[in-house]
């Protein structure tokens, strides 16, 4: 079978294969959120029949069909992009992920291109440099802060340069006295100021690891002999850093990099928590601090399909970013 | 060129010394020196083939490397064309010669193929390169025309369709041959051939080595052939009537043509290395004719005669005084036997 057709045909089945176990999960965890709903709508001093019609709209739970028949309604609303509705926000899922999900990709994919375009960059000089104090230095504070966990760092962050310097906001998207229209300057300065601190505390202590191991790739790509040809043959170093060194160390960061960006988006669950940010990561916070099960579930999906389409565009692409790669059966980036 | 017995390439008493200093977590102060090259005079001539032998470690590629001025010297001088290729590139020399005229005249053919192509270009780009920078006249067509032919000439058919793959895509001996088409290109006067067949099949080795002498002619240049392989190194050495080498911890102890080299070696080292070639010892391998098999550390060489130690023909003077190289005609030795009125013969003989 042709190889794009089975890679995308496996993104189908883990995407269907994460929803098949959100709506399990709905369903058979013992003292689920079925009786918690139950039990928070009777306390709130609903009918039982109000009570019902509720359940059943917040979580598309018809208690008397079969199970195929709940589960077939559940697969088919998901295809139609109804994710149910939300019950502390009383807004439906959906519209709380679209109104929220384009800042959480802001942070995640600004944060991924910063620690990579960091770590490519550190990484190579600290590699040239082999040896030398400043790479000893650099080394020692890459593992510190890759050891650091962000939410520590983030801490750090608020407590010094939010508070004690007041350099920078520490809570919400944008300033909530804002009264500007959508995407004019004020409101892209804005929104760009307010998410400092959110993704300096995730690039600081994710470029760590990243910056070690783009040393580790350019060291080895300086051993080998093509690069000593290169420069037998009196091309400047600088041409060598680049076309000879930089494109075959960065090469194997490719994969992990867009794989970084499901991480990073991840990672926005406690980030955004943190700094108030009302992106999905808050918002799936929020929805487990109020048994909000709809909600937790719809995020949940999107940041799985997230990742699983990440994987699946490494695979696709790169066989084209590396001529070795051929696409073929041992082509798998993961 | 013109042959007016100037040596190309021409080494004067190179000095190779390596510092090793502490680490941060090692105790003591003391700097190691390792002494890779000591003392080391040698020619190349325009066409010429120079070949080195030893075991591992005894400094062959170093020297190698400082030839064509890939490692500076910590003593002694690189000259090319009689003019110091170090004085050239700090700018200290009146030669008519720039750095990147050295620099272009001095190629290396690496011992892994695999690691000598960049990975992600293609082979009509690989060597496409070198063109770019000696004929930046050529067009594309023509280029592409001169690689086609090259790569026929090293027996890459059909040449289009190997120049359209990567490297990945070749044989360990296309590859070699890609890495010798890429530095003859170049139009260079000396390519360092490091250990270049030694990753190329057994069976394809000779085919490998005829290439390169073939080629040599053609393309007017000379080598610096390194090999651990004595009969290796006969080969290729005597169809060019170069000279063979022979290394030891870092010092040459003889050095002259091939056949005389293998046939009737002076220096008992020499002697052992030919006893360690199948191909080569008439008998049945009969006893070492080596006292230890160790190799000393280069840190610290044995006084007197680096061999000594290690010598079945060490007497007491080895010990003590450096055997100065005596020449006869083409064949340097460096060894007291040579002489027959020195002390030599009658201080008493080594034994463990």
């Amino acid at each position: 079978m042709n190889y794009y057709l089975r890679r995308f045909l496996r993104v189908i089945v883990t995407i269907w294969a994460v929803a098949t176990f959100t709506f399990a999960l709905i369903r058979l965890l013992p003292g689920g959120p079925l009786v918690q709903l139950r039990a928070q709508l009777i306390r709130s001093g609903a009918s039982p029949e109000r009570v019902e019609t509720l359940i059943q709209s917040y979580t598309k739970i018809q208690p008397d069909a079969p199970i195929y028949v709940q589960y077939f309604d559940y697969i088919t609303s998901l295809v139609q992009g109804d994710l149910g509705e939300s019950i502390s926000t009383g807004r439906s899922v959906g519209e709380v992920v679209g109104g929220a999900l384009p800042w959480t990709l802001w942070i995640a994919i600004a944060t991924t291109i910063l620690v990579f375009a960091l770590a490519i960059v550190w990484g190579a000089i600290m590699a040239y440099f082999e040896g030398s104090n400043f790479d000893l230095a650099s080394s020692s504070a890459s593992i510190l802060a890759a050891s650091m966990p962000f939410y520590v760092l983030a801490m750090l962050l608020i407590i010094i340069v939010g508070y004690e310097f007041g350099w920078f906001p520490t809570r919400f998207r944008i300033d909530p006295n804002l009264e500007a229209p959508v995407f004019s300057v004020a409101f892209v300065g804005s929104a760009l100021y307010h998410s400092v601190l959110p993704i300096a505390s995730m690039v600081l202590t994710g470029a760590g690891l990243q910056v070690l191991a783009m040393r580790g790739n350019s060291i080895s790509v300086l051993g080998k002999d093509f690069v000593t040809v290169a420069r037998l043959r009196g091309l400047s170093d600088r041409r060598i850093s680049i076309t000879y060194v930089a494109r075959n160390a960065i090469l194997p960061m490719y994969t992990s990099m867009l794989l970084s960006v499901g991480w990073y988006l991840g990672g926005t669950v406690i980030v955004e928590e943190i700094f108030t940010y009302r992106g999905i990561g808050y918002y799936m916070y929020e929805g487990l601090e109020s048994r909000d099960y709809p909600l937790m579930m719809g995020i949940f999906l999107i940041l799985t399909s997230t990742l699983v389409i990440g994987v699946f565009v490494a695979d696709l692409t790169y066989g084209l970013v590396d001529p070795r790669i051929q696409t073929g059966d041992q082509s798998e980036s993961f | 060129m013109s042959d007016d017995g100037t040596p190309v390439l021409s080494l004067e008493d190179v000095e190779v010394h390596f510092e090793d200093k502490p680490g941060l977590l090692e105790f003591g102060d003391e700097t190691e020196v390792v002494r890779a090259v000591d003392g080391v005079s040698i020619d190349v001539m325009e066409n010429d083939v120079v070949t080195l032998v030893g075991e591992s470690g005894c400094g062959k590629t170093t020297l190698g490397k400082t030839a064509i001025g890939l490692q500076r010297p910590t003593g002694g001088s690189v000259k090319y064309r009689g003019h110091d290729i170090w004085d050239i590139r700090d700018g200290n020399s009146d030669a008519d010669i720039t750095w990147r005229d050295v620099r272009t005249s001095l190629q290396i053919i690496h011992q892994d193929p695999g690691s000598s192509l960049n990975p992600n270009r293609r082979i009509q780009t690989i060597l496409a390169e070198p063109l770019k920078q000696v004929r930046p006249d050529l067009g594309r067509t023509e280029k592409r025309e001169r690689i086609l032919s090259l790569l026929e000439r090293v027996g890459m058919n059909p040449a289009p369709d190997f120049a359209d793959r990567y490297p990945h895509q070749l044989s360990g001996g296309e590859q070699q041959r890609v890495a010798l088409s890429r530095a003859l290109l170049m139009n260079p006067d000396v390519i360092l051939a490091d250990e270049a067949i030694s990753a190329v099949d057994v069976s394809l080795r000779v085919e490998m080595m005829d290439l390169m002498l073939e080629l040599q002619a053609e393309f007017d240049t000379s080598f610096i052939f390194i090999s651990h392989d004595l009969s290796n190194a006969r080969y290729f050495t005597a169809h060019a009537d170069g000279q063979i080498g022979v290394m030891y911890l870092g010092e040459l102890a003889e050095i002259g043509p091939a056949e005389e080299i293998v046939n009737s070696p002076k220096h008992p080292y020499t002697n052992v290395l030919r006893w360690a070639t199948p191909d080569l010892s008439l008998q049945q391998t009969g006893e070492i004719p080596m006292r230890k098999i160790d190799v000393p550390d280069p840190v610290d060489p044995p006084s007197g005669c680096r061999f000594h130690t290690r010598c079945p023909e060490a007497r007491e003077a080895c010990q003590t005084e450096h055997p100065p190289t005596y020449s006869d005609d083409r064949h340097h030795v460096a060894c007291f036997r040579e002489n027959e009125d020195h002390d030599y013969w009658e201080s008493p003989k080594l034994t463990d």
